[in-house]
């Protein structure tokens, strides 16, 4: 799998204990890189020139929820996996939001952090295999344009 | 009235009929006779009277009780006493007074016919009745919507606890297993071949990660218990009760076992006897109140050590949830009585009375019911059923 730079995982959660924790986990497992916010609005504000390959947020925060902020997160950056961190307890409504924005994964808390690893692990790959499918594509057309120059070529001498 | 009827001297029906209407429009019958019980005068009421009983107007008196006239002329009274007599005609009752006006030798009568006014009496009575078991109805139904509102207000209180604590437990458990991989990273460093001999066995090392890992493992198994308890408590009181849910009654059931946990630990053993059961379609959070309540008069009727046991199966077109205790069981006469709202043994400090009232209503609700059967020192057995479409 083609990798550009270090993995970065960006994690919203208003409370700061919550991003520490996870920070520590995957800073102990894995060699992620992790940025934490606890608003919403600074890491959208982040995202505007940061490259992220997954984003992990809370549902219920003061600014913003973390649906909208998911949903925000999805106009800018279709392909990043984005997986909801959720204590909340209604969850039917919950998993209808998740519905209408299209979530990759909904965690709920408190969460088991073998679980999490696992999920951010499946979330990369997805990305990591849209990405090589992506460059792949650009090689093929880029292969294509070549082909099709050397067949001009190739007319021109014969004609 | 009667004095001036009597005082116009020179009256004749007509004149009669002019000078005092009332007698005319009076919804009462009113009659005057002379001593022979010949009519000198019949208001339109009488007439009607009369009528309604087939009578000629001649055999008006045969409206009077036995004996009335010759008490009424016998009687050494002043002009214008009045008599009161109860009488019965053809199954109707009336009221009669008569007015002798002796030096006449007139007399005035004038009738109640009170069946219609016994009637309404009768009706009232109904009616009375009617209001006294609809008030019970309605203190009932008072005492159901108290004990629903507090466990409504019981529900979102646990909700926002549950939230609240949710966070920072998610975190404490998040950490504790972040120090088990790190302090195992470490032992796996201190017994790699890089470690050199006298640190790994350095008495104070040795030592420090002895207690590191025991501690590590006591909070991993606090935090699992402190997880399920929060867990089960945001499931037990769901926000989302509006509209029916497909439920697996054993996971609510467990859920609520974890919940009722402190009422049997080290005194009752739990036996679970699960069936196949398929998914139940129900208002969970009230099903879970059912559970709640059975298996806390479970644990309380047991006084010592004991069994309970909880058995599911499904049976035609229905699912059964045995749950039975080896209690000191519900005396026979207790028993008739144990679903009636406001009925408790247990005394006003511990129970209200209003917990299986409750559970009734709430199998009622789901179409299902709620039985028991109980022998004494033997244990008590609450069956529910419900319905699986």
């Amino acid at each position: 799998m083609p990798e550009v730079g270090p993995i970065t995982i960006l994690l919203v959660d208003d409370e700061e204990m919550v991003l520490t924790s996870i920070r520590s986990f995957l800073t102990i497992e894995t060699d992620y890189q992790t940025w934490a916010f606890t608003s919403p609005v600074k890491a959208l504000e982040e995202l505007d020139h940061q490259r992220v390959d997954l984003v992990i947020s809370d549902y219920l925060m003061p600014e913003m929820d973390g649906i909208s902020f998911l949903g925000r997160v999805k106009q800018k950056h279709p392909q990043v996996p984005r997986i909801l961190l959720t204590g909340y307890a209604d969850k039917e409504n919950a998993i209808k939001a998740i519905n209408d924005v299209g979530l990759y994964q909904y965690i709920e808390k408190p969460w088991n952090n073998e679980d999490l690893k696992l999920i951010i692990r499946n979330g990369l790959e997805k990305t990591l295999l849209l990405r090589s499918l992506e460059s792949k594509i650009r090689e093929v057309q880029k292969a294509q344009q070549e082909l099709g120059d050397v067949q001009k070529q190739i007319l021109q001498v014969f004609a | 009235m009667a004095h001036d009827l009597f005082d116009s001297q020179s009256l004749d029906q007509s004149s009669f009929k002019e000078m005092t209407p009332f007698p005319e429009s009076c919804p009462f019958p009113i009659l005057r006779c002379d001593r022979a019980r010949k009519v000198l005068y019949m208001n339109p009421a009488f007439s009607d009277l009369l009528e309604r009983f087939n009578l000629e107007p001649h055999c008006w008196y045969q409206l009077l009780p036995k004996g009335c006239w010759v008490h009424v002329w016998t009687q050494p009274q002043e002009d214008n006493a009045t008599f009161n007599f109860k009488g019965d005609f053809q199954g109707r009752s009336f009221e009669l007074t008569l007015i002798p006006h002796k030096s006449k030798d007139e007399l005035f009568v004038m009738i109640n016919d009170l069946t219609e006014q016994l009637q309404p009496q009768v009706k009232l009575v109904d009616y009375a009745r009617e209001m006294v078991s609809m008030n019970q109805q309605i203190q009932e139904s008072q005492s159901h919507l108290i004990q629903s509102e507090k466990m409504a207000s019981l529900g979102r209180l646990i909700v926002g606890i549950a939230h609240e604590i949710i966070t920072p437990i998610g975190s404490i458990n998040s950490n504790n297993d972040v120090l088990i991989r790190t302090v195992s990273k470490l032992r796996s460093f201190l017994d790699c071949g890089d470690c050199p001999l006298e640190v790994r066995e350095h008495p104070a090392v040795v030592k420090i990660m002895k207690v590191m890992e025991e501690v590590n493992h006591n909070n991993h198994i606090a935090c699992d218990y402190i997880g399920e308890i929060v867990i089960s408590l945001k499931n037990f009181a769901r926000l989302d009760v509006k509209k029916k849910q497909k439920v697996d009654l054993h996971k609510e059931l467990n859920s609520i076992l974890t919940l009722v946990h402190h009422h049997l630990k080290n005194r009752i053993q739990v036996v679970k006897e699960y069936g196949a059961l398929p998914e139940i379609a129900c208002y969970p959070n009230r099903l879970n109140q059912v559970f709640m309540n059975i298996l806390v008069n479970a644990a309380q009727a047991i006084s010592g050590q004991g069994v309970l046991t909880i058995k599911t199966f499904p049976e035609d077109e229905n699912v059964k949830i045995m749950i039975s205790d080896s209690g000191a069981g519900i005396r026979k006469e207790n028993l008739v009585h144990i679903f009636d709202p406001g009925f408790t043994t247990k005394g006003e400090d511990v129970g209200t009375g209003l917990g299986l009232s409750i559970c009734h209503k709430i199998m009622e609700d789901h179409h299902g019911k709620i039985d028991v059967d109980s022998e004494l020192e033997e244990g008590t057995t609450f069956t529910l059923t419900l319905p699986i479409k």
